[in-house]
């Protein structure tokens, strides 16, 4: 990939496949399609689900959004 | 039962590969784990003839190891490419339940070559020249997904500049860069 990291790329991905945001993340919390990377997606996962005051509900589309955008902008800065 | 390698033939005989899915490279993967003697009874052999192939057990498990890895990737690519090129989209889903029916089917081999933190099983560091290890089948359709622009943040993130080689590196920097 041209410059593309794994984050960036998750938040592509639901558009790129024509899915919501929650749909896309549904089927890769429940392992459905398990993606290439592991620490990402469970970094991003557990912010969203503490996010979401649960240990077990899966987190919102919107709620993974804000962690997503929180972790790209701080990528970004570094 | 296959039948018992000769003492000059290839590693080839270990892996199973010759038997087209890599299942049987799966159940020896699991049965080194348990013991070499496992993986010789598969073979008709005693466990120390297994030295006349391999100078050490994790030798052979990394042949083991990468051989399946290596019918993982065909079988990725086998189902991107049963879609056309031009659909990137279904390419690339295909290549992800192809992945996902893979690892259900091969658990361990899976756990071996992609978790690499297996239960009971002592893995050794393994060198991936020359293998899949990349998984070139999915990357190669995101690649070309994004040469076409089809790849771009929704609504509602936050617009990303491009960053320079390296930057943001530390925790949030994936393990495999793609």
């Amino acid at each position: 990939m041209h410059g593309l990291t794994a984050l960036e790329l998750y938040g592509y991905l639901p558009s790129f496949l024509g899915q919501s945001v929650d749909d896309f993340w549904r089927s890769e919390f429940e392992g459905l399609y398990p993606f290439i990377v592991w620490k990402i997606k469970g970094d991003i996962l557990m912010k969203a689900i503490l996010l979401n005051g649960s240990s077990e509900a899966m987190p919102t589309g919107e709620q993974i959004r804000t962690v997503l955008s929180d972790e790209l902008r701080r990528a970004a800065g570094r | 039962m296959s039948p018992r390698p000769r003492r000059n033939e290839t590693a080839s005989q270990f892996t199973g590969s010759h038997q087209g899915n890599g299942l049987e490279t799966d159940r020896r993967i699991r049965a080194q784990a348990l013991s070499l003697r496992a993986i010789g009874r598969s073979l008709r052999i005693t466990a120390p003839a297994i030295y006349n192939y391999f100078p050490d057990r994790d030798a052979l498990v990394t042949v083991l190891i990468i051989d399946a890895f290596n019918s993982f990737g065909q079988a990725l690519e086998a189902a991107r490419d049963a879609l056309p090129k031009e659909d990137l989209a279904g390419r690339f889903s295909a290549g992800r339940l192809a992945y996902r029916n893979w690892a259900v089917t091969h658990p361990n081999t899976f756990c071996s070559s992609l978790v690499r933190r297996c239960p009971g099983m002592n893995l050794p560091k393994i060198n991936w020249a020359g293998s899949h290890q990349q998984l070139p089948g999915l990357v190669g359709v995101l690649d070309e997904a994004q040469r076409a622009g089809a790849l771009h943040p929704p609504e509602g993130y936050v617009r990303w500049t491009a960053s320079p080689a390296g930057a943001g590196a530390g925790a949030l920097r994936p393990a495999h860069r793609l």
